[in-house]
């Protein structure tokens, strides 16, 4: 199959710094429906791409992603200003998933999701687009989806990435170019690209 | 193929359904009184102040380290190897030494063919100056380069601190007497300290002469006309002080002479041990059972009933009498 990339739709606001003002917080606590709004604008992308890497399943990042913002509605008057307003939310929501996944994983009996036959991605209109994107949730560790969608799909600076998952630069790249070489080789092979 | 497959990643997850703003600002929510274990963010936190804390901390250890060590060498260094004092030793041969912090002997060096001859045979790196000192005036005793009849030495100490200057003048004043004495010779002294200058270093090491003479005849320059340095460059300090003393030059801004010249011409008497020649006084102490000279006129007029405290002035009193070379002040 051959790699046909759509000019004209490239994502925009690639590359843009989440720079989050720690006081949103304290607004949203009094209930400022304006700063949950820039809240949700400045951040909604990332989180969802995060959760994505956790998850896999896009019904359950939606869920997710929601439920993170309502965690942050309710506990936004309890947080502590500390320099990383984006670490904190990134927390909730890993928690928010560690929890989802050990709640199915009981529910499944120990038996592993179907990810590779997700028909969750016929959201997805392109096949190629597809494909890349079910290649990304099930060819790459988490650690790899995490960098490679944070970077990608939400345009999160590596340095950005590393200091929200609270992990060394030098890792944060060598996962990225080591997921995004594991993706390229596997797309070859299935010939998504060329 | 990067960008592409950016593009297309970027594309399929925009596609995907997304909860809307107004689903989340809609949804009734109930605060919450305490973090609870999905909220909490002090693990978190904490750790990031701990590592920013650590890393300021480590900086600031590693900064004090390294002043420390910097400082620790520079100090260990200035202390042991550089130069902190220069004394250029003129009889006819020049020898200069140089010492570091804790005056001890880095260098010796000859400034003119006797100055070399004498250190011929001899390593006085990395001993105490006085050691040097004494080992050095034994070496020129032992090549007739200081004897009766030539014994002036001029002694000059180069160094930015005027008070350690003065002080290592005396040490070496003493220690080249101890030395001359252990070898049953006598000096004449003749002292100065100079604050470094490069204009007087680069001359003098042009001229192959020390720092300490080239200063002396410039000052003799000044009072005598006529003189020329090529003409006085080559004299010993005594010829050139007997010069001075004979044309009347007064070198008494700049040098200092020893207080107990001792002037072989003049005859001591048999109970005076350091004074001269000069008669004792009928009160001394020390020596009362000798009398005085009422008639010696070579104490330069002194009364005869001086206590102690007087004495020791009119050494300086008889010795401006005897030389002529220096006025010292009662």
């Amino acid at each position: 199959m051959l790699f046909v990339a759509v000019v004209g739709n490239t994502p925009k606001n690639y590359r843009t710094q989440i720079k989050l003002d720690e006081s949103l917080f304290v607004r949203i606590g009094q209930n400022d429906k304006d700063a949950l709004e820039e809240l949700y604008h400045k951040t909604e992308r990332a989180l969802y791409a995060y959760v994505l890497s956790l998850v896999r399943s896009t019904h359950d990042t939606y869920d997710l992603v929601q439920e993170t913002y309502l965690k942050i509605r309710a506990s936004a008057q309890l947080y502590r200003p500390q320099g990383k307003p984006m670490a904190w939310i990134f927390t909730i929501a890993k928690n928010l998933s560690i929890s989802h996944l050990r709640r199915q994983a009981e529910l499944a009996g120990g038996a592993e999701a179907d990810f590779e036959n997700n028909l969750e991605y016929s959201y997805v209109s392109d096949p190629t687009d597809r494909m890349v994107l079910a290649a990304t949730l099930n060819k790459l560790s988490g650690e790899e989806r995490e960098i490679i969608l944070l970077h990608l799909v939400a345009g999160l600076r590596h340095r950005e990435i590393a200091e929200d998952l609270d992990i060394p630069l030098s890792t944060a790249l060598s996962r990225y170019h080591r997921g995004l070489k594991k993706l390229r080789k596997h797309l070859m092979e299935q010939e998504v690209i060329l | 193929v990067n960008r592409d497959i950016q593009i297309s990643l970027h594309r399929a997850v925009e596609q995907l359904p997304h909860p809307s703003f107004q689903q989340v600002a809609d949804c009734p929510v109930e605060p919450m009184e305490d973090h609870d274990w999905i909220t909490q963010q002090n693990a978190q936190a904490k750790s990031k102040t701990w590592k920013w804390g650590m890393t300021w901390r480590t900086l600031a250890a590693a900064c004090a380290c390294f002043a420390f060590m910097f400082f620790g060498s520079f100090q260990l260094f200035s202390q042991n190897y550089m130069i902190d004092s220069t004394i250029d030793f003129d009889v006819n041969p020049s020898i200069e030494v140089t010492t570091n912090k804790k005056d001890m002997v880095l260098k010796v060096r000859g400034l003119n063919e006797e100055g070399r001859a004498v250190l011929e045979g001899h390593n006085f790196e990395g001993k105490s100056l006085e050691e040097a000192t004494r080992e050095l005036f034994g070496a020129m005793v032992d090549s007739s380069y200081l004897h009766a009849a030539q014994n002036t030495v001029l002694l000059s100490v180069i160094s930015k601190d005027e008070a350690h200057a003065k002080r290592l003048e005396s040490d070496l004043n003493l220690w080249v007497k101890q030395a001359l004495s252990q070898s049953n010779g006598e000096a004449r002294l003749v002292g100065q300290t100079i604050l470094p200058s490069g204009d007087v270093s680069r001359q003098a090491e042009s001229l192959g002469i020390s720092r300490g003479k080239l200063i002396l005849i410039e000052s003799m320059m000044q009072q005598i006309p006529g003189l020329t340095l090529e003409a006085m460059i080559p004299l010993s300090i005594e010829e050139l002080l007997d010069l001075a003393k004979n044309e009347g030059a007064d070198l008494s801004g700049k040098f200092t002479l020893d207080d107990d010249d001792d002037d072989s011409s003049i005859p001591d008497d048999p109970g005076d041990d350091d004074d001269g020649g000069i008669p004792d006084d009928p009160g001394d102490d020390d020596d009362s059972s000798i009398p005085d000279d009422p008639g010696d006129d070579d104490d330069g007029g002194i009364p005869d009933d001086l206590d102690d405290d007087d004495l020791s002035k009119t050494k300086d009193i008889v010795f401006m009498g005897r030389s002529n070379l220096l006025h010292v002040s009662v």
